[in-house]
């Protein structure tokens, strides 16, 4: 194993482990400032994908479908949080998962009903289609341009909840709704807005993927796993843990699935690559029971 | 006056004449479709449901020349759910031969109720291991594939191609096992190591690295379902297809998800049993209908279906499917014209079949189809005949 694949590898892995945190950062958000388990965030996944393949088949624009995929998701959004989220912030998390588990339902079928069953086309901008050399490797532009995105939306993320007073805000009502309610702010419409903004996260992701994979019903439900997992790992609520959690999943992912089969032979190896992020969960709940930023609540 | 009214008569006469004639044969066939038409694998079941109505169209909705009574039931690829219907079309429907069964998991959890009631089952797509070896059944026929033998055909070309260094990919399931491994253990030259991976796995990044490092001539993968897109798509952009040829099997990138792929499946050679192009009896007047009902190319899936259908028409012109041991015969000399050509069943009721090797090529109007290359080995068996107990 030279040094070239070593590299290449690990760029694989924080490629990986961005897009996971884009996922991730979202379920984290939701829960952090409104104290909603979100499953449809994976819905959001999907249907940003959708909205960007049938606007681009229509414009030819790889920019104008960006735009207004993300804006369609959005609106979609913040009607989502109104009418079937809202009322549910008060109560049981059962009754949240009901709910929003019954959404990516109704999603996947509601795309299956409009796109059809078969995948749909996502093509990849021209100009992002060819390689970087990097050293020796020819790594592919379009995942170096995904690595960078994400980067710049993470480093937006943290200076909006650290540096702003709407991010101050949403860091005090993930502590104690009530008080800030209490102290005059809306709480209401800062909760839809982050609705907004964690679906056009998602939404981000979804469409930053879709070139790489099928665009198809239920895509968001895998993606959805993984990011549950992220955030388990790193707590519920914690954004540095988004990051942390999501880090360390991709690369246990990638590294768990290149040696373990070495090491161990393929049966084992493959089958315990297969539960590597599962049991570094596991391990992770054993030694810090609320996740590695998690705190006791 | 007269003369009028007895040509009316006549004609009334000779209109009924038929009917009482034929009444007692004519009893419908009861023929249960059992697949899995929503869910996980919808697509390929409503694919193989486009196969059988254009096949009954063709037959004037006939088997044999008697009327078909036909019940379709999906199982929305739930092999639970496939268990139970295939009860229910047993005691409700009384159905007399079962087809269909585009999943192995569906159809290992349908067979038992389905055989122990005597009913006929021809699969048109599923092909799972144990039931072409020890479990196979003297009722049970399938007319698509044993998952090994596209494999061991493909291998062949390889040798004869000069391939000297390969590398398997595959999804972490049986057929994955099989396609990959049927490929690997036929190949003569270096085995440069086999991956499979999860399922659920949509990001091969971490596999096109390793494959990239190991250098080889060629690569066999096989992918089929959510995961045939994105593996194609990543390949492509991986830069590999420049240095390593790609091998795998049609159903990666069939008329069905090649729309999806974009450039990104051109020059991929694969391994199937049929073709579009190809010119056996009847397959252009499929191919040319099939294209006029949905606008694009059948796939295999639809093709298998077909097929058994008329093989199912060419069993009820032979003998009455009450008459088990007349028409299990009838059945086994599948004394019909596949639209494969050269077709007839093993001593385990599978197909012995001709491989062949196909192309995706980019076509004058820009877009991509998988054109027929050649057939690559004849007569290629199943390597689980011989445990089966049925002689042929």
């Amino acid at each position: 194993m030279s040094i070239a694949f070593l590299a290449e590898q690990s760029f694989n892995a924080l490629q990986l482990g961005l897009m996971l945190f884009l996922m991730a950062v979202g379920v984290t958000l939701a829960f952090g400032t409104m104290r909603l388990i979100n499953l449809a965030h994976g819905s959001f996944f999907m249907l940003a994908a959708y909205f960007y393949a049938w606007v681009i088949a229509q414009t030819d624009s790889g920019i104008i479908s960006f735009i207004g995929a993300l804006a369609g998701l959005a609106v979609l959004a913040v009607l989502i949080e109104r009418i079937i989220i809202r009322p549910l912030y008060l109560r049981d998390h059962l009754e949240q998962v009901l709910a929003t588990f019954g959404l990516i339902l109704v999603f996947n079928d509601l795309v299956m009903m409009v796109w059809g069953r078969d995948p749909v086309y996502v093509p990849l901008p021209d100009i992002l289609s060819g390689h970087v050399m990097l050293g020796d490797i020819a790594y592919p532009a379009y995942r170096l341009v995904i690595t960078a995105v994400a980067i710049i939306i993470g480093i937006a993320i943290w200076y909006l909840i650290t540096r702003t007073r709407t991010g101050g805000l949403i860091r005090a009502s993930a502590d104690n709704r009530a008080v800030v309610q209490a102290l005059g702010a809306n709480v209401d419409r800062l909760g839809g807005a982050v609705f907004a903004l964690v679906a056009v996260l998602a939404g981000i992701a979804g469409i930053m993927t879709a070139p790489l994979i099928a665009v198809t019903s239920g895509m968001g439900d895998s993606v959805l796993i993984q990011s549950l997992v992220v955030v388990i790992i790193g707590g519920l609520g914690s954004i540095s843990g988004a990051l942390v959690g999501a880090l360390l999943v991709a690369f246990v992912d990638v590294f768990g699935r290149t040696y373990l089969p070495f090491l161990l032979g393929n049966t084992t190896g493959f089958a315990l690559a297969n539960m590597a992020i599962y049991l570094l969960m596991a391990a992770t709940l054993v030694w810090r029971p609320f996740g590695i930023f998690g705190k006791p609540r | 006056m007269t003369s009028r009214l007895s040509l009316l008569a006549g004609m009334t006469l000779a209109a009924l004449l038929p009917l009482s004639a034929q009444a007692q044969s004519q009893d419908p066939v009861r023929l249960g479709f059992l697949s899995s038409m929503s869910g996980t694998f919808g697509v390929l079941g409503a694919e193989q449901k486009r196969g059988m109505d254009l096949a009954l169209e063709h037959l004037g909705n006939k088997l044999g020349g008697r009327p078909v009574k036909l019940i379709e039931v999906d199982d929305k690829s739930s092999p639970v759910e496939a268990a139970d219907l295939a009860n229910k079309l047993v005691e409700r429907e009384k159905v007399q031969v079962v087809t269909g069964l585009v999943v192995s998991n569906s159809m290992l959890a349908a067979i038992d109720p389905l055989l122990k009631n005597n009913v006929f089952v021809v699969g048109a797509n599923a092909g799972p291991s144990q039931l072409a070896g020890e479990k196979c059944h003297q009722n049970m026929f399938v007319v698509a594939f044993a998952n090994e033998q596209w494999g061991t055909g493909l291998a062949d070309y390889l040798n004869r191609t000069g391939v000297k260094r390969m590398m398997f990919l595959g999804m972490d399931y049986q057929a994955g096992w099989d396609h990959a491994k049927s490929v690997a253990r036929n190949f003569k030259g270096e085995n440069l190591g086999e991956i499979y991976t999860p399922l659920s796995q949509m990001d091969f990044s971490s596999v096109l690295t390793q494959v990239r490092a190991k250098k080889p001539d060629a690569i066999y993968a096989f992918y089929v379902g959510g995961a045939a897109v994105p593996f194609m798509k990543q390949w492509k952009q991986s830069g590999l297809g420049q240095s390593v040829k790609l091998y795998s099997m049609g159903a990666i990138a069939d008329s069905m998800l090649l729309p999806a792929m974009g450039d990104a499946a051109l020059d991929l050679e694969t391994a199937y049993s049929w073709n579009p192009e190809m010119k056996t009896p009847g397959n252009q007047r499929f191919v040319e209908d099939f294209r006029k009902k949905h606008g694009r190319n059948p796939t295999q899936f639809a093709m298998f279906q077909y097929d058994a259908i008329m093989l199912l028409d060419a069993a009820v012109k032979e003998a009455d499917p009450a008459d088990a041991d007349k028409f299990r015969a009838a059945l086994k000399k599948a004394n019909f014209k596949s639209l494969r050509g050269n077709f007839k069943f093993n001593n385990n009721n599978f197909p012995i079949q001709d491989i062949i090797l196909q192309r995706v090529e980019k076509t004058p109007d820009g877009k991509f189809d998988v054109k027929f290359v050649d057939i690559i080995k004849k007569d290629v068996e199943d390597p689980h005949h011989r445990s089966c107990p049925l002689k042929s």
